[in-house]
């Protein structure tokens, strides 16, 4: 007779670990979690190694931690029912670690911390005045052992503008600094809540088998998408001012709904697989893994509160180079741009968080979306079309009002992805003369009234027809021959106001492609662009267009520029 | 639990090559009501398939079982079609070698 491991119940054989409905059996999978984490992770922040400590019966954290946000949650015993608004100052230094809420607002018009309730925040706030998100954020602190939480809707005044630009330039430190971020992953709005019942399939599935031809034995059976359906397609992680919170925060309890995930740079596990993921599962999207090392430099262990700063190294073998740097900001641009904003015009300053952090920490430039020591590869981004069947033009509207250059990835609501450029092998065409960038606030991270880059490079010609008159496929006029667009890989951020193009080549990556950018004229003044796409072509391919040529390339006579040098090369500006 | 039909695929003789599973939309439709482990992984999926949604789908699963890059793993492919859409699905069989999941016998609890 066959016997089905976890058959009719969930197991065949020995008790269960624990009754998978009871809260506080999961709340003591969280504790285990955290409390391995801080005692073993060294590539962990505030782990053990960085003078941490907890309480081995409680879990309670012991020691101060190094930065509080300007006002936190106080929260009383669960009895009391009631939350206070403290501010930092107030605060007993040797006070516990604060832990942090990332959520969805949603459309729900909750109370809020405002110049009018501050008062009862103050004074003190029934839970039950609270809607349902923040309860059950609330909850699962206390029941964690943690005394102070930060949630951004009572934290920051919300009809203070004012109170609300400087509060989000902290953003970074307060979730960089966390304890422990709670992610409200299931709930949709702040009215949602996030608590549900434990789904009875939260075991591992085991199956026994009795196969008469071959040996047999228990297996553990998982969809290798199990990640992506039962935590990434949370509403919570389509949320672009969320997606810097989980990177920032050293490590994230997730309440993804029928079961907690949890995650930190030492492990990715959930109340199914609690000691960790199995190998052949599927997180290639988690930023916390050991696929972008430099992630884990730079969020994880390393970090040192901006004591120490962090270099990125030229050599190859290094943790930390070059490439792995690339490699990061490129999946963190990637991520984010597949994030959902309310408003567009806040593309850069959601992002800004993380850009602070690298900037202080790295010591290095930002500039709107781009690194100025890796401008060049900061230019090559493009927006894949979703499939082959899509029009070559997006039929998307600009953003109303300006938010970037089009010299950079913010300035599109489109998924993008980027060209590589492997400096090492490949060859830059393009010197950057310089870049400007005037911000709104003052901080370089965050939105951005205006921008322009000067760029000396080669610079040809290139003309658009309709094969046909359908634009579907283009024959394209360039060094004075015809030939068809699909021997070129070509991605328009925009539809061009016209045909007539401009084309500026940026490298040729190691794989021998040559990667230009598409350009249209402003003519106010002349020799100034806007960036309106990229395309792609292998370099040593001599026909239909002999690239390797370049300085000799015959241009029309519509071709526009700032000024040309003795070698042929074009200094142009785009905007 | 598994259906009948997904609990052949484990007793019996070991499947060799692509192996017939449900042959309709509502003989896989039964098998998600019984709540059927395997089964209701791709059944959320299948709509997608036709653009007249669930109701009137015509569609038939089959599998394939491997050992999975000389490992001591299995990999269980399955394949819905509903012409002319196809769509793969990958499932691990990973042995547990006859341990349970540690953390609870090193935990506090």
């Amino acid at each position: 007779m066959l016997t089905l491991g976890t058959g009719d119940s969930k197991s065949s054989d020995n008790e269960k670990p624990y009754d998978y409905s009871d809260w506080n059996a999961s709340m003591m999978c969280a504790k285990t979690w955290l409390a391995g984490c801080i005692e073993n992770h060294s590539e962990c922040p505030a782990s053990r190694s960085n003078r941490h400590t907890v309480n081995e019966t409680s879990h309670s954290v012991v020691e101060p931690a190094p930065y509080r946000p300007t006002r936190l949650l106080e929260l009383g015993s669960p009895e009391a029912g009631k939350v206070r608004l403290r501010l930092s100052s107030e605060l007993d230094s040797i006070a516990s670690h604060y832990a942090t809420l990332s959520h969805c607002w949603g459309k729900s018009k909750t109370l809020r911390l405002t110049s009018k309730s501050f008062q009862r925040f103050r004074d003190g706030m029934a839970v039950t005045d609270l809607a349902k998100t923040f309860q059950n954020a609330i909850s699962t602190a206390q029941s964690l052992g943690m005394k102070l939480l930060w949630i951004d809707s009572f934290c920051i005044f919300q009809d203070s503008k004012e109170d609300w630009a400087q509060e989000a330039g902290l953003m970074s430190q307060v979730y960089r600094n966390s304890f422990l971020n709670i992610a409200a992953s299931i709930a949709v709005d702040s009215d949602a809540g996030f608590f549900r019942e434990r789904a009875s399939t939260v075991e591992p599935y085991v199956v026994q088998t009795k196969w008469t031809n071959h040996s047999n034995g228990t297996y553990h059976i998982y969809n290798e998408a199990y990640w992506f359906e039962n935590f990434e397609r949370m509403p919570l992680n389509s949320r672009a001012w969320v997606f810097q919170e989980t990177v920032l925060a050293p490590r994230i309890l997730h309440f993804c709904g029928n079961q907690m995930f949890w995650e930190c740079h030492g492990l990715k596990a959930c109340e199914t697989w609690p000691t960790g993921l199995p190998g052949r599962m599927e997180i290639q999207h988690s930023l916390k893994s050991t696929r972008y090392p430099a992630g884990i430099e730079i969020f994880g262990s390393k970090y040192t509160n901006g004591i120490e700063l962090l270099r990125i190294s030229t050599d190859e073998n290094a943790t930390l180079n070059m490439t792995s740097f690339r490699s990061l900001w490129r999946k963190i641009t990637a991520e984010y741009s597949q994030c959902n904003l309310t408003f567009g015009s806040d593309k850069l300053i959601a992002l800004s968080g993380i850009a602070k952090h690298m900037e202080q920490l790295l010591d290095i430039e930002y500039c709107a979306g781009l690194w100025g020591h890796d401008i060049v590869q900061g230019l090559a981004w493009y927006a894949p079309k979703k499939t082959e069947r899509d029009d070559i033009f997006q039929t998307e509207a600009d953003p109303i009002h300006y938010r970037a250059p089009s010299w950079s990835w913010a300035c599109t609501d489109r998924h993008i992805w980027w060209y590589g450029y492997f400096q090492a092998e490949g060859q830059c065409l393009v010197d950057v003369i310089r870049w400007e960038v005037q911000s709104a606030t003052g901080d370089r991270t965050g939105a951005v009234t205006c921008a322009t880059m000067q760029l000396s490079g080669y610079l040809t010609t290139m003309e658009l027809h309709p094969t046909f008159g359908i634009e579907k496929n283009f024959d394209i006029h360039c060094d004075g021959k015809w030939n068809s667009m699909s021997s070129h890989d070509f991605y328009f951020d925009r539809r061009p106001p016209s045909f007539q193009l401009h084309c500026m080549p940026l490298f040729i990556d190691c794989l021998g492609y040559l990667c230009a950018l598409l350009l249209v004229p402003t003519r106010d003044p002349r020799g100034q662009f806007r960036r309106v796409g990229i395309f792609r072509t292998l370099f040593r391919e001599k026909k239909p267009v002999d690239w390797n040529q370049l300085d000799s390339f015959k241009n029309e006579s519509w071709l526009e520029y700032e000024s040309v040098d003795d070698e042929g090369k074009y200094t142009i500006t785009i905007i | 639990m598994l259906c009948d039909v997904c609990l052949e695929i484990f007793r019996g003789s070991f499947p060799l090559g692509y192996t017939e599973h449900h042959g309709s939309a509502q003989s896989l439709q039964r098998s998600v009501l019984e709540k059927c482990e395997l089964c209701r992984i791709f059944w959320d999926e299948i709509p997608s398939m036709s653009a007249s949604g669930s109701e009137d789908i015509q569609v038939s699963t089959k599998y394939r079982l491997s050992t999975y890059r000389d490992t001591s793993a299995k990999l269980l492919e399955f394949r819905a079609t509903s012409p002319p859409y196809m769509r793969d699905w990958n499932i691990f069989c990973e042995p547990t070698d006859g341990t349970r999941l540690s953390l609870w016998s090193s935990s506090t609890c």
